[in-house]
């Protein structure tokens, strides 16, 4: 056994991956040739990523990719970097295999259920990180996609307790604490809802999701200057969601502002197309 | 905590009680509703409606079911056949669909009523693949198409309809929503592309994928010939969405006719009236085109009514699954989505819903809300659902606790709720004028259900009838208030209602412990008033306008 496979061999025993499995892997990782050169490329992968150059890096591992089609830790580092780069549909092509070949492996899940979520698939986004949450419970990092999965399917209450079950394994995390502001919010407590985007926000004044949800908060309670500056914030802060653009334009509407009502309403429009372009890119690859 | 839970579990059963019994084979009625069994075609999939109405003016309600052809019978009329049941009393209906003479308008889809030709006499409008029907009652038990003469079949694939004054001219005008282009000799075919598959299933193409068409808005010129005047008019849709069901009332209390079309997988229109025979559409700025996300909702029903009891009548608007039913609440200026925080969005979203009405089944001076539901691919059950629900579907019944708040509530009433079916059509009325109200539903496949109140216990109430003058008998858009104590309820007279249905017209109030009424205003369409005062509780009152 090569060092390198005895490394993956630490790393997916942590996962829990049966030894059957495993030794399916190494062998067909084997069976692709030259390991030396998929190392090396993997270590260059790793420094490119490092210094930011994540194009190269993603070149480094489809030329990785190529030389070990099957290989576990390539496919994975070329999710991951894809996942870093905001290129969900790349990493997605590789996670599903990845999490056929190693269906015990609760971080695949976890990666592939971010990866969903960011191409806007929410449906399978959640059944991929409910497993990983199966697979491992109580792992701070998968309650809290799954927290924002489940609102982005706008079912708030189930998002709500794997929020709070995260924030009670990992107190101060931002971004748990304005995932759940977004689920109090969606739920219909509007004074919880405040009192933690605030918090979000006392600490991190640019958050995209806790201005989006001060800005709904201030919206029902017909505050509407305010909340078209929580929504301002939220638009710069996240420029590509539609969401917040819709609820601008209508916080401009209320405030008889036409124009910039109708300007945010172009914008929503715009960004709704991007959105629903990308869902269909995710579709026609994963047949989803 | 648990075996508390459990206590009170078994406790809560030990009070269930019975609320609607389906009558449907005591009552006689053996409609069988014809569809093809795997819905190829989204043709298939989006019949049909229920209208409740008294065709032959003996103060019981009667019920005519919309049928629908096939791909297969596309050209056989008479394979399908529409049913008109007649009240008998007593809970007893016959099939008198041969002698009236409605039993074949086609591909049926829906169905509004109206006093068309001002005769006292409710007249029915069908809406049918290739163009609707006019049916004119001709006070004697039978109808005829008067749809040629008066000009209003259109074309394509009508859905919603309903009739409204919308010029103030004294006579009722006609809108008509209309869905998808379909042409039955070049069909999508099933499962072609990634735009007719559904988690992976090859299922039927559309909405999304095929054009759609523009609406109709046919101006009644007063001597039995309408005009269609939508372009003009605003309201013709040129961006041909997929309208589907549709409402007449007036938000902003103008007085003047506003309308909302529900579009399937599109943004809804709110098209205000500016009193000028043209409206603006103003759904984005009114908070009602999407959902409160931005996201563009499968809308298919409608319904209206002050359910927060403000005096200013919301909407309740029926979705796709994954996607939430809206509860809008109309703060007189604009609306707001409430869906969440009353408590009546989460249950819905595993399901596909249509049909669906605001009412008040225990009379408790609350109205209360019913949805029922069914999805479109009878291939889903073969999908990856997730956390949506299958083909067949249980219906969804929020009681009103007040202070903006439902609890859903379907399960204890048991089979008629909880027994899952694929429903479209939705009717309310009182069937049998007990003062407790009933429900009346179309499915898509199979026998629809005639679901009769019986729950004890119900509250005390009043039905209000009320006959306006001059062309629009039926005073269609007359708001009626009414106060008992410290509580006022509005009610509003309505053509077309729910999906693609017509609810009875006469307008229902649960009074709780009031036994009077101690003021019933009546807003009349021309915008008079009639105000009664001191009206005993637990009877019809009829009001006529001056």
């Amino acid at each position: 056994m090569t060092a390198f496979a005895a490394a993956r061999l630490r790393r997916v025993e942590r996962f829990g991956v049966t030894l059957a499995a495993l030794l399916l892997a190494v062998t067909s990782a084997a069976a692709q040739g030259p390991q030396v050169s998929v190392r090396e490329l993997l270590q260059q992968a790793r420094a490119q990523s490092s210094a930011g150059n994540s194009a190269a890096a993603l070149e480094s591992l489809r030329q990785a990719r190529a030389l070990a089609p099957n290989s576990e830790e390539v496919l994975s580092a070329l999710a991951q970097v894809s996942l870093a780069a905001h290129a969900p549909l790349p990493a997605i092509t590789v996670l599903e295999p990845l999490t056929r070949i190693c269906p015990g492996v609760a971080q695949y899940q976890y990666l592939l259920g971010v990866a969903l979520m960011q191409a806007g698939d929410l449906v399978a986004a959640v059944e991929a990180l409910q497993q990983a949450q199966r697979l491992e419970p109580d792992r701070e990092l998968t309650l809290v996609a799954l927290g924002l999965a489940l609102n982005g399917r706008k079912m708030y209450l189930e998002s709500e307790a794997h929020l709070r079950r995260s924030l009670e394994l990992q107190p101060g995390n931002i971004e748990a604490i304005a995932a759940l502001a977004e689920a109090e919010e969606g739920i219909g407590n509007l004074e919880e809802a405040e009192v933690l985007a605030r918090r979000v926000l006392a600490s991190s004044d640019a958050h995209a999701t806790a201005s989006l949800v001060l800005g709904l908060v201030l919206m029902k309670h017909e505050r509407y200057a305010a909340a078209r500056d929580a929504l301002l914030k939220a638009v710069v802060a996240n420029p590509v969601s539609p969401r917040a653009h819709y609820q601008l334009s209508l916080a401009y509407a209320r405030l008889g502002d036409q124009a910039s009502s109708e300007k945010h309403l172009e914008l929503y429009r715009l960004k709704l197309r991007e959105v629903e372009e990308r869902a269909t890119a995710v579709r026609n690859r994963t047949g989803s | 905590m648990k075996r508390a839970l459990a206590v009170f579990v078994m406790a809560l059963a030990a009070d269930t009680q019975p609320l609607f019994r389906d009558i449907t084979r005591d009552a006689g009625i053996i409609f069988q509703r014809h569809a093809a069994p795997e819905k190829k075609y989204i043709v298939e999939s989006m019949s049909g409606g229920v209208a409740l109405f008294d065709y032959d003016k003996d103060g019981l309600l009667d019920i005519y079911f919309i049928d629908s052809l096939t791909v297969e019978t596309a050209h056989q009329p008479k394979a399908a056949r529409s049913a008109l049941y007649r009240n008998l009393g007593n809970l007893k209906f016959q099939d008198v669909t041969d002698k009236a003479g409605i039993g074949h308008p086609g591909w049926g889809m829906g169905v509004c009523a109206a006093d068309v030709d001002a005769d006292g006499w409710d007249d029915l409008y069908v809406t049918a693949l290739s163009g609707g029907k006019l049916y004119r009652n001709n006070r004697n038990g039978t109808f005829t198409d008067a749809t040629d003469r008066a000009g209003v079949a259109g074309a394509g694939f009508p859905t919603g309809c309903g009739f409204a004054d919308y010029d103030r001219d004294g006579d009722l005008d006609l809108f008509v929503a209309r869905y998808v282009r379909i042409d039955l000799n070049a069909l999508p075919q099933f499962g072609k592309d990634k735009t007719c598959e559904y988690r992976g299933v090859a299922v039927q193409c559309g909405p999304r994928g095929l054009p759609g068409e523009g609406d109709f808005l046919f101006r009644n010129d007063g001597d039995g010939r309408f005009t269609e005047v939508g372009k003009q008019a605003g309201v013709s849709d040129p961006r041909e969405y997929f309208g589907m069901g549709l409402a007449w009332f007036d938000p902003n209390e103008d007085g003047w006719p506003d309308l909302f079309v529900a579009n399937d997988s599109m943004p809804n229109f709110l098209y205000i009236n500016q009193k000028d025979g043209t409206f603006k559409e103003s759904a984005f700025p009114l908070g009602v085109a999407v959902s409160e996300d931005g996201a563009e909702q499968g809308s298919m029903g409608v319904a209206v009514g002050d359910w927060d009891g403000s005096g200013r009548l919301g909407l309740f608007v029926t979705n796709f699954a994954e996607e939430y039913n809206n509860l809008l609440r109309n703060e007189g200026t604009h609306f707001t989505d409430v869906s969440f925080r009353s408590r009546t969005a989460p249950a819905s979203l595993p399901f596909v819903g249509w049909g669906t009405a605001f009412l008040d089944y225990d009379n408790d001076a609350l109205v209360d809300l019913i949805v029922v539901n069914g999805h479109v691919y009878p291939q889903l059950d073969k999908a990856k659902l997730g956390a949506s629900a299958g083909y067949r579907q249980r219906r969804l019944l929020y009681h009103n606790r007040g202070g903006g708040l439902f609890d859903e509530v379907a399960a204890p009433f048991g089979p008629v709720f909880t027994e899952e079916r694929v429903s479209r059509g939705l009717a309310i009325g009182d069937l049998d004028n007990d003062g407790r109200i009933d429900v009346v539903i179309n499915d898509l496949d199979g026998t629809p259900q005639v679901l009769h109140n019986e729950l004890a216990g119900a509250g005390n109430w009043l039905a209000v009838k009320v006959k306006g003058k001059a062309a629009n008998t039926n005073a269609i858009g007359a708001l009626i208030t009414a106060r008992a104590g410290a509580i006022t309820q509005r009610r509003l007279v309505q053509s077309g209602t729910s999906y693609l249905s017509q609810d009875d017209m006469r307008q229902h109030f649960g009074l709780g412990a009031a036994t009077q009424v101690d003021l019933i205003e009546v807003r009349w369409p021309d915008g008079t008033s009639t105000r009664l005062e001191n009206v005993k509780a637990n009877r019809l009152v009829e009001i006529t306008q001056p």
